[in-house]
């Protein structure tokens, strides 16, 4: 209900400038809240008098020649029609295209290689590197054995172990480079009488001293 | 900006006005009448040197500024659809005019005051408010808040209806109303509550 006489209020103004401007709802809203609320009716005689006092405020005075001024807004637009804007540019934007597009030929002519390509060079393919495995030289009697980590490590754990290994000739590497991996001896029933011959000669042509027992 | 307001109503999907006494020399001009435009700036070129000269303070300038506005309005008056009045189409075009002109001339000091309309050079008809009295009501008026300030100038001293208004100030016709009660509360309030018309 508040609400109501607010939103009636707030019309009051708009009711007292110009009725016929309001709906007929917001017409009679405002003249049932006019018919009981006296206050509302010296506020719509006081909206009155001071719109009438804004209205009686003299424009500028010293106005133009309006003649003169019409002249001017002639002048400025001109005695033509009004053409779309693409018609009013046309003369620029048909010879700017020409030159956009001469321009972009010009840059592709410009920037062709003028050598000729070469030939992709083929590269040799070159024999891949040994495979590195890791393996562990130990220097035995003035010559260099190598063997496997394994081997490597429980050799260095025990020194006697090696020197059994070298009694057996259990680690030593055959003359082709391969890396014998430990085997816990059992290999030895897999080398071959090459390989053993080639162990035996490499002994009795340096044999390893023997320890002192 | 300008030019976007002058085509805004070709982006709108709002009805016809079909009571705008201007509509027929839109039309006139649309099918090709030239003349029709220089009707049109004759029945609105006071109204709008008034309206711009609230913002700009030079007549010289608000001269150039209905000139330009005009101008606009030549050129964008072929794509006008009629959503609104060609007068409030008219007026928003001078509207931008003005604030933009406002803009590039910030810094420039007004060699007139907005005051001079009121000095003893340029005597108001015997019919208007004293001197004292005017100087006293622009002086409140000019210090509405911006919204209600345009609501309250373009229903008074501009003659549009609410409609006009609410399409000038963008917003609906109803909240024009409501900013014109407002407008004019502050306004008794800023002259006094036991204000009355002498």
């Amino acid at each position: 209900m508040r609400r109501d006489a607010r939103n009636t209020s707030e019309l009051l103004a708009a009711y007292v400038d110009g009725v016929a401007e309001l709906t007929s709802d917001e017409r009679k809203r405002v003249e049932a809240r006019l018919s009981d609320d006296g206050d509302l009716r010296r506020e719509a005689d006081d909206v009155r008098g001071l719109l009438g006092e804004l209205r009686e405020l003299p424009a500028h005075p010293s106005e133009p020649d309006w003649s003169a001024l019409e002249r001017s807004i002639g002048d400025a637009v001109g005695p033509d029609m009004p053409r779309s804007w693409w018609r009013r540019r046309w003369r620029w934007i048909v010879p700017a295209l020409g030159v956009v597009t001469a321009a972009a030929l010009l840059a592709l002519l410009l920037h062709r290689p003028d050598t000729p390509v070469e030939a992709p060079k083929l590269v040799t393919p070159q024999p891949l590197a040994p495979q590195v495995r890791d393996t562990v030289a130990l220097w035995l009697d003035g010559r260099a054995i190598e063997v496997g980590p394994t081997t490597a490590a429980r050799a260095l754990d025990d020194m006697d172990d090696v020197d059994e290994l070298i009694e057996s000739d259990a680690a030593l590497v055959p003359a082709g480079g391969d890396v014998l991996e430990d085997p816990g001896f059992a290999f030895l029933d897999d080398l071959d009488d090459a390989t053993l011959e080639r162990v035996r000669a490499a002994l009795e042509q340096d044999p390893p001293p023997r320890k002192k027992g | 900006m300008d030019v976007l307001a002058a085509r805004l109503p070709l982006f709108s999907s709002a009805p016809v006005v079909s009571d705008d006494p201007d509509r027929e020399y839109a039309e006139r001009f649309q099918n090709g009448d030239r003349s029709a435009f220089d009707q049109i700036v004759r029945r609105h070129q006071k109204g709008m040197w008034h309206l711009v000269r609230r913002y700009v303070k030079r007549d010289a300038d608000a001269s150039d500024v209905t000139q330009l506005a005009f101008v606009r309005a030549f050129r964008g008056l072929a794509s006008f659809r009629g959503a609104a009045s060609v007068r409030s189409w008219l007026y928003r075009i001078a509207i931008n005019c003005a604030l933009s002109w406002l803009r590039d001339h910030r810094h420039e000091e007004p060699t007139e005051i907005a005051d001079d309309v009121l000095t003893d050079a340029n005597p108001a008809p015997a019919r208007l408010l004293g001197n004292e009295q005017g100087r006293e009501l622009r002086a409140a008026i000019e210090q509405l808040p911006p919204k209600q300030r345009l609501v309250l100038e373009l229903r008074v001293f501009d003659d549009l209806s609410f409609k006009e208004v609410a399409e000038l100030a963008d917003c609906t016709e109803n909240t024009a109303k409501v900013n014109f009660h407002y407008a004019v509360k502050r306004l008794r309030d800023i002259l006094g509550r036991n204000h009355h018309a002498p």
